[in-house]
């Protein structure tokens, strides 16, 4: 849909950087192919990334890397949030595990029982999650170091401390660099007084310095008009802070309601986007910030009233 | 010497270069263009005396692209004569017929002529016309509507002089006057004696404004009122045609109540329409936004997130016709519907964010958008919008909820009632002022209305007589689509439908508000 036509229609020019959606800058690793012979359009989803984790997305749970964007309801209902972790191993094997006791996991015709198991997968395995059957596929490019120097290209380009973009498990290219000695504010445009309905509980505040309402729409959909902002605490550090009121921040993993100081290294979820923040005066960490692992959650009908949909207060309906 | 005009008959072999044909019937009255067929298939054979023409004609008609123009296929010599062998425009068509002409409808007769106007003007582009167009080069397509050209083969190439083009499109004058006054065309000259009186255009009827100015440009080659060009001729029936146009009118009722169960404390749908009528450069054009509300959450977010999605969505449909008059919206009703649906989700988002306190809650939302001849929809969640059209009522709209996932699942036989009822009101989609809703899970019409309705990308063609039903869960839970037609059918109006759709509900003392909004179109 034009954008110019939404404009018109909310009142107000809102801000889109295209660069946002540029190109991914890693090569991938691998893919995952839906295998759907009824679907008219093929769909696959990449992994940039050594580690990834697959699955719905949910407040409670933290982002993933992969949310399998353009599935239809009944088959998104049966992700779980997450639903599974994949990663590569030392001399190149990817593995798999279940995210979630409830997650439906076959691969290759074996089913995963237990929560403490991982299988290996092979080019060309078939995994089954939820009802959906994907083909993993290596990519053709698969010389991992090869990755991990054009990720150390990327991220070095960026003489300042940074925050990357992260999509399908790896830095994709946008960053947002941070001037010293100011504090950064990371959201979305909006627009003045006038066009809110309840204009008193307006905040008198600046436009955010990185806006993200270029992201793609399943993207920017958790992302508030002031998220975060990032403040310097020294010379050297940088402090993260909430600002938003109904939107989630995660750093490595765990929920972040008031302030966190941030390391080199570590993954910042906004809504269900990830950020990669980089600060140039140390070292580039060997592996991913991951210090707890999402929550188990579960898929069930019960579960589903709150995360999937939404039930009316019990006297509104029959 | 060509073959013999009684050698061309029913029946006959025509031995061509690279085919055989066998006569069938002339396409129109004379005998110089005849439907015939080659190896199996239909042609039009045009009979040429001279090479000239037959080749001026075979080029034109080659790269002309009206669908009131033959293709040409190819063209062959036999004996003296030329013949250019064209694949028909219409396969079932008639000699052009005075009685069936005369009691077309205006607007179809308006159309017609478009294309004929729009034809020729093809034609001369290309080099070539009829140099003289009459009635019985004519031929009547029933199934298309178009009055096509059977026989172009007195034609010759264009001619810089005034006189060329009138000689053609004289004839498009004659037919106009024939169609509306219903009787035979009284002759160049009367007709530019009487345009010139007004007592006399008022004793022959001759009164519907811009009828007279076609006329006055078809009469005579000569003058400022003449038409120097095809498109000219178009442009002034086209001008016709909207000063023919009878707009639509709506007939809106809405209402919505708290219902009458004794724990419903207050009412949490909400409901809104704005209509627009506009006379820009004599077209009249009806637009209207219809939107329906059912508010999710406690007690009063639910009931201020669906008030402000009403507003948010009235607002936002405000914009669209102060933006372009509307020009958007007709040309593209489904996205703009769904796009009001997306920003008025926005709206919601930004309330949330900056008056956390005042704003908690969500709603269902289903819009419609009426634009002139089409409608479009913009729908998230669980209320309905139904379409009653030839005494049949169809739900527009597909229910986002837990029940309908079950069901494609396959999941939802053997459940117990008390689960059927649990996923029945859990909704998979709907607005929140907790973050803003995709544009791709807005949806538009049913899927299964493009096969039962006709639906397209721009959105369902209105007819009159066509009744939108709108309605919150609390109204379609207790009156199923067979009572609401059954109403629908003996309604005298839009309010009083609502408000019997409403009534039934509460009879049966819904535990849920109520709400239904009713569009007519009269």
């Amino acid at each position: 849909m034009e954008q110019a036509m939404l404009d018109t229609l909310r009142g107000w020019r809102e801000q889109r950087d295209p660069s946002l959606r540029a190109s991914h800058l890693l090569p991938a690793l691998a893919k995952l192919e839906l295998l759907e012979p009824a679907r008219t359009t093929r769909k696959s989803w990449p992994i940039h990334g050594p580690k990834a984790v697959l699955g719905r997305y949910h407040h409670a749970n933290g982002p993933v890397d992969i949310t399998f964007h353009g599935l239809l309801d009944h088959e998104l209902y049966k992700l779980g949030t997450p639903h599974a972790r994949i990663w590569i191993e030392e001399g190149g094997r990817w593995r798999i595990e279940r995210a979630s006791s409830k997650a439906r996991l076959v691969v290759d015709g074996v089913r995963l029982e237990d929560l403490r198991t991982n299988l290996p997968l092979e080019d060309g395995s078939i995994l089954q999650m939820g009802i959906i059957k994907l083909r993993f596929e290596l990519a053709s490019q698969d010389d991992y170091l090869g990755w991990v120097s054009t990720l150390e290209d990327v991220l070095l380009t960026e003489r300042a401390p940074a925050l990357f973009l992260k999509r399908f498990g790896g830095v994709c290219g946008p960053r947002f660099a941070i001037k010293e000695g100011a504090t950064r504010v990371i959201g979305r445009s909006f627009p003045g007084k006038d066009v809110l309905a309840r204009p008193a509980h307006w905040l008198d505040a600046a436009l955010p310095d990185w806006d993200l309402g270029g992201l793609y729409d399943h993207e920017r959909r958790h992302i508030a008009f002031r998220h975060i902002a990032l403040r310097p605490v020294n010379d050297h550090d940088w402090e993260l802070q909430v600002l938003a009121t109904r939107q989630h921040v995660t750093v490595n993993g765990l929920d972040v309601s008031d302030s966190k100081l941030l390391r080199t290294g570590d993954e910042i979820g906004l809504g269900s986007v990830l950020f990669h923040f980089h600060n140039p005066m140390d070292e580039l960490p060997s592996q991913r910030h991951t210090i707890k692992l999402p929550k188990l959650a579960h898929y069930s009908a019960s579960v589903a009233v709150r995360g999937f949909g939404a039930t009316r207060d019990a006297s509104s309906r029959r | 010497m060509p073959l013999p005009d009684a050698d061309w008959r029913p029946g006959a072999l025509v031995h061509l270069e690279e085919r055989s044909c066998e006569i069938v019937e002339p396409v129109c009255s004379g005998a110089r263009s005849w439907r015939a067929k080659s190896a199996g298939q239909l042609v039009w054979l045009w009979r040429f005396e001279g090479f000239e023409d037959a080749a001026s004609a075979r080029e034109a008609l080659e790269r002309a692209d009206s669908p009131i123009l033959p293709r040409a296929r190819s063209l062959d010599a036999l004996y003296d004569e030329h013949i250019l062998v064209l694949d028909p425009c219409a396969v079932s068509c008639a000699p052009f017929d005075e009685n069936v002409w005369r009691a077309l409808p205006r607007a179809t007769a308006i159309q017609a002529l478009r294309h004929l106007a729009r034809g020729l003007g093809e034609m001369r582009e290309l080099g070539y016309c009829p140099g003289g167009l009459r009635r019985e080069q004519l031929v009547w397509d029933g199934e298309r509507r178009l009055l096509c050209l059977g026989d172009l083969s007195r034609g010759r190439s264009v001619l810089d002089e005034p006189e060329d083009l009138w000689r053609d499109i004289k004839l498009v004058g004659e037919l106009l006057f024939e169609n509306f006054i219903g009787r035979d065309y009284i002759g160049g000259h009367e007709l530019a004696a009487i345009l010139q009186k007004p007592d006399r255009l008022r004793e022959e009827g001759l009164i519907q404004p811009g009828l007279t100015q076609v006329l006055a440009g078809c009469v005579t080659p000569y003058g400022d009122l003449a038409y120097k060009s095809a498109v000219e001729l178009d442009e002034a029936l086209g001008r016709l045609e909207i000063e023919m146009e009878q707009p639509l009118e709506l007939d809106v009722g809405a209402c919505s109540t708290t219902g009458n169960y004794i724990f419903r404390r207050n009412n949490q749908d909400s409901c809104g329409h704005m209509t627009v009528q506009t006379v820009f450069g004599s077209r009249r054009v009806t637009l209207g936004f219809f939107c329906v509300a059912d508010g999710i959450g406690g007690i009063q977010d639910g009931e201020r997130a669906s008030a402000l999605a009403i507003r948010s969505g009235c607002a936002a449909f405000g914009r669209a016709w102060s933006h372009d008059h509307g020009a958007g919206m007709c040309d593209r009703p489904i996205d703009t519907a769904r796009a009001i649906a997306k920003v008025t989700s926005q709206q919601l988002a930004l309330e949330g964010e900056f008056d956390p306190a005042g704003n908690s809650g969500g709603t269902t939302y289903s819009s419609l958008i009426i634009a002139d001849r089409y409608a479009g929809i913009g729908h998230v969640g669980d209320s309905r919008i139904y379409i009653v059209r030839d005494r049949a009522i169809t739900q527009l709209t597909i229910d986002h909820n837990l029940s309908r996932i079950l069901e494609s699942l396959g999941e939802l036989e053997g459940r117990s009632e008390q689960s059927r009822q649990v996923a029945e009101r859990t909704i998979s989609r709907f607005m929140t002022t907790a973050h803003e809703i995709e544009l791709a899970r807005i949806d538009a019409f049913d899927p299964a209305c493009h096969v039962t309705l006709g639906v397209d990308e721009r959105g369902l063609k209105i007819r009159r007589g066509d009744t939108f039903i709108m309605t919150s869960d609390g109204a379609h839970g207790d009156v199923d689509a067979a009572a609401m037609l059954e109403l629908a059918t003996h309604a005298v109006s839009a309010k009083q439908l609502c408000e019997q759709i409403a009534d039934k509900a509460i009879s049966a003392f819904a535990r849920d508000n109520v709400t239904v909004l009713v569009v007519r179109v009269v």
